[in-house]
C-alpha cells in the first residue's frame, strides 16, 4: 500500500485538529515490589478485579489480587524497565482483545497483536476475555455433527457442534495431530477454527502453522500463541483470549472450533502466578480454583439457540444457531490420568479420547484407545450412515477383540468362532488406522466401514487390508464420484446406497488382484 | 511498605482511639508526625533498630528529642520498642493522620504545579475542590518544572492531570496509537 507523505501529514493534521486536550482524571498507584512478573502496587484506590493497568514503560498488567493495602498484578509482557517507585495507572477497562473475521488466517499473541508480519489486524471490535458462559435458556442441544475426518473418532467417539471433547495422552502420542486433522477437515465446511498454543516451543507452533498452510487450512483458522518463552500471565490468559475470538463466531450464528493445546501448561502457568501471589497451595501445589479456571473456560464452548444469536446480534442474524466446539488437550505424565488436572478436565468435558503410547508404538495411529474413549453427547449428533455402519457394532467388535487379544498367539489352538472374532477384530483395528493430515469425507468413511462390516475384507490377508481399503476408496473416487457426492449431501444408509456399495466392492475385487 | 502498613494499622487504631477518648488527638498527631519525620533519617533508624541499643535507650531517645511526651505516649513507644516495631512509626503516623482527617471530614490534597502558586490560586483551588469533594481540603503544594504548565491534583482516591506534560502524553497516544 503506497501512501505519500502529503497524505500522512494530512492524517496527522486531522488527528491533531480533532484532539481535545482535557484534564485527565485517573487512579494512580506506586509500585512497591517487582518479582517474577508479579508487581505489588500501593494505591490504586478504585481498581477493579481483572482490570488492565498501564505501567509507565507502556506495558500492561492485570490486577489479580485486591488486598487492603496493596494490589497484586501480573505483567503482560516483558518486565524489563518496571522498577519500584514507578507510577501505575488504572485504565478503567477489563482486559479485551480484538475479534472478528479479520483475524482468520492470522497468527496472534495472547493479547491479540499480530505476530505473523502481515500488518495490522482489521478487527471489528474488542471483547472482554472473561465473560460468563451462556445460560440454560440460551442453549440448544448438541445434535449437529462436527466431522473430524478421522475414521476412529467419527465412528466411535463422534463429536457434535458445541461439544467439549478432551484429547488426553502422554507426550508424543499424536494429540496435536488429531486436533490439526480436525482443523484441516473443516476446510470449506464453514466452521471457523481457533488453535491456541499454550507454553509450547515456538518451533512446534511454527510447524503447526506450516502444516495448516500446506493443507490450505490457515485461511479459516486463527492461531493464538503464548509460547514457552512468554510470561506465565500470557500463558494463563491465552485460552480465554482464543475463546473470546471463538465466541464472536458463536454469537453471530456461525460454527467455530477451538483447540486448547494444552491446558496442562495453562494450569502450570496459573500455579506459578498463584504461588507468587502467595495464594495458598492445595493438591499438587495447584491453587484452590484450578478446577474453576478450566470449568469456566470450557463452559463457554456451547451450542446456542437462534433467540440468543438474535439477541446478541441485535436482530441482524435471525433463525441461526451458533456453536463453539472445544477440543482441549491434556498431557499426562506416564499415562497417569488420575493426576489432579486430568481428572478435573475429564469430569468437565463431554467425553475424552485416550491416546496411548503402546498403541502409537505398535503402529496403530491415531493411537486412540477405543475402549476407554467416550463421547457423552456426540451420539445424538453422529451422521446416520456412520452410526449404522460403525457405531455400536464396531465398538463391540473391538471390545471382544481386546478380550481375546491375549490369546492371539495361540491362534492355531482356538476354535473356529473365536478365531473368526479375533480376525475380525484385527481387521477392524487395521481399517481404523489413518495417516496424519489426510481426513476423509463421510462417504469415504462409510465405504471403508461398510467393507469391514459386511465382511468384504475377511478373505484379504491382514497386512494387505489397509492398502486394499485405500485402493478401493481411490477406485470409487475415480469411477463413482457421483455416488460419494450424493452420500456426502445426504448421509443416510438406504437400500440403494447399500446395493451400490456392494456392487462397487464386488466389481473392485473382480477387476483387481487381491 | 504494603506489609508494614498492615502491621502498623492496629497500633495506629489503638493510639487514635485512646487519643480520641482522652481528647488529645492534636498532641498525639504532633508526636507521631515528628517521630515519623525523625525516622526519615537513616542515622536515627540505624540507631533505633540496632540490636545493641536496648529498648529503654530507644524510648529515652524519643523522649529526649520529642518534647512533652505524656505517660500514655511513652507507654505506646515502649510497647512498640518491646515488639521491635519502632520502624513502623512512619506508617503509624500516616494511618493516624488518615483517621484524623477522615473523622474531621478533611481530605489531604497534593497539588503539583509547574510554577509556584500564588495565595489567590491556592484559595481558588481549595474552594473548587471543597465544593466538589464536599470536605474540608488541606492543600500541600509542590513545584515540578517538568510539567511545563498547568497542574496535577492528587487526592487519595484519584489524580487529576491538567498539566501540559500530561496533555502532550495524551496527544502522543492519540497520534501513535
Amino acid at each position: 500500500m503506497a501512501v505519500n507523505s502529503a497524505e500522512i501529514s494530512q492524517i496527522i493534521k486531522d488527528r491533531i485538529d480533532s484532539f481535545h486536550a482535557v484534564a485527565e482524571k485517573r487512579s494512580e498507584g506506586t509500585i512497591v515490589s517487582v518479582k517474577d512478573g508479579i508487581v505489588t502496587i500501593y494505591g490504586l484506590a478504585n481498581v477493579m478485579y481483572g482490570e488492565m493497568l498501564e505501567f509507565s514503560t507502556g506495558e500492561f498488567g492485570l490486577a489479580l489480587n485486591l488486598e487492603r493495602d496493596s494490589v497484586g498484578a501480573v505483567v503482560l509482557g516483558p518486565e524489563q524497565g518496571i522498577v519500584e517507585g514507578q507510577t501505575v495507572k488504572c485504565t478503567g477497562k477489563v482486559l479485551s482483545v480484538p475479534v472478528g473475521p479479520g483475524l482468520l488466517g492470522r497468527v496472534v499473541d495472547a493479547l491479540g497483536n499480530p505476530i505473523d508480519g502481515k500488518g495490522p489486524i482489521d478487527a471489528l471490535k474488542t471483547m472482554p476475555i472473561e465473560t460468563i458462559a451462556p445460560g440454560v435458556i440460551d442453549r440448544e442441544p448438541v445434535n449437529q455433527p462436527l466431522q473430524t475426518g478421522l475414521k476412529i473418532v467419527d465412528s466411535l467417539v463422534p463429536i457434535g457442534r458445541g461439544q467439549r471433547e478432551l484429547i488426553i495422552g502422554d507426550r508424543q502420542t499424536g494429540k496435536t495431530t488429531v486436533a490439526i486433522d480436525t482443523i484441516i477437515n473443516q476446510k470449506d465446511k464453514g466452521v471457523k477454527c481457533i488453535y491456541v498454543a499454550i507454553g509450547q516451543k515456538a518451533s512446534s507452533v511454527a510447524n503447526v502453522v506450516e502444516k495448516l498452510k500446506e493443507h490450505d487450512a490457515l485461511a479459516h483458522t486463527i492461531v493464538v500463541c503464548a509460547n514457552a518463552a512468554d510470561s506465565a500471565a500470557l500463558q494463563f490468559i491465552a485460552p480465554y483470549v482464543g475463546c473470546t475470538m471463538g465466541e464472536y463466531f458463536r454469537d453471530n450464528g456461525e460454527d467455530a472450533l477451538i483447540v486448547y493445546d494444552d491446558l496442562t501448561k495453562q494450569a502450570w502457568a496459573y500455579r506459578q502466578i498463584s504461588l507468587l501471589l502467595r495464594r495458598p497451595p492445595g493438591r499438587e501445589a495447584y491453587p484452590g480454583d484450578v478446577f474453576y479456571i478450566h470449568s469456566r473456560l470450557l463452559e463457554r464452548a456451547a451450542r446456542v439457540n437462534a433467540d440468543y444469536v438474535e439477541k446478541m446480534t441485535n436482530s441482524k442474524v435471525k433463525g441461526k444457531t451458533g456453536s463453539l466446539t472445544a477440543l482441549p488437550i491434556i498431557e499426562t505424565q506416564a499415562g497417569d490420568i488420575s493426576a489432579f488436572v486430568p481428572t478435573n478436565v475429564i469430569s468437565i468435558t463431554d467425553g475424552q479420547m485416550f491416546m496411548e503410547t503402546g498403541l502409537y508404538n505398535a503402529g496403530i495411529r491415531p493411537a486412540i484407545n477405543a475402549g476407554s474413549s467416550v463421547s457423552r453427547v456426540g451420539g445424538a449428533a453422529q451422521t446416520k450412515i456412520i452410526k449404522k455402519l460403525g457405531g455400536q457394532m464396531l465398538r463391540l467388535a473391538l471390545a471382544q477383540y481386546r478380550e481375546l487379544e491375549a490369546f492371539a498367539q495361540f491362534a492355531s489352538d482356538l476354535d473356529e468362532a473365536t478365531r473368526k472374532q479375533l480376525e475380525h477384530g484385527q481387521r477392524c483395528t487395521e481399517i481404523l488406522k489413518q495417516p496424519p493430515y489426510s481426513p476423509m469425507s463421510v462417504a469415504e468413511m462409510a465405504l471403508t466401514l461398510f467393507v469391514v462390516d459386511k465382511g468384504f475384507v475377511d478373505d484379504i490377508a491382514l497386512e494387505k487390508v489397509s492398502s486394499f481399503v485405500n485402493e478401493l476408496v481411490a477406485y470409487t473416487k475415480d469411477k463413482h464420484q457421483a455416488l460419494l457426492d450424493k452420500i456426502n449431501a445426504n448421509p443416510t444408509l438406504d437400500d440403494e446406497v447399500e446395493k451400490s456399495f456392494r456392487d462397487i466392492c464386488t466389481e473392485f475385487k473382480k477387476t483387481q488382484t487381491w | 511498605m504494603a506489609q508494614l502498613i498492615t502491621q502498623a494499622r492496629p497500633y495506629a487504631r489503638a493510639a487514635y482511639e485512646h487519643a480520641k477518648a482522652h481528647q488529645q488527638v492534636d498532641s498525639w498527631l504532633t508526636l507521631l508526625q515528628t517521630a515519623a519525620a525523625f525516622m526519615l533519617h537513616a542515622e536515627v533508624v540505624n540507631y533505633i533498630m540496632n540490636p545493641k541499643v536496648s529498648n529503654e535507650k530507644a524510648v529515652t531517645f524519643f523522649k529526649e528529642v520529642l518534647a512533652n511526651v505524656s505517660e500514655p505516649q511513652e507507654n505506646f513507644l515502649k510497647l512498640l520498642a518491646a515488639d521491635k516495631q519502632l520502624n513502623l512509626l512512619p506508617d503509624v503516623a500516616t494511618l493516624f493522620t488518615a483517621m484524623y482527617e477522615q473523622d474531621g471530614d478533611i481530605v489531604a490534597v497534593k497539588v503539583i504545579a509547574a510554577a509556584e502558586l500564588s495565595e489567590q490560586q491556592k484559595e481558588n483551588i481549595c474552594r473548587v475542590l471543597e465544593t466538589r469533594l464536599q470536605k474540608k481540603v488541606k492543600l500541600h503544594c509542590a513545584v515540578d518544572s517538568q510539567l511545563m504548565g498547568g497542574a496535577v491534583i492528587q487526592t487519595p482516591e484519584w489524580v487529576l492531570d491538567g498539566s501540559v506534560k500530561g496533555k502532550l502524553q495524551q496527544l502522543k497516544t492519540k497520534l501513535v496509537g
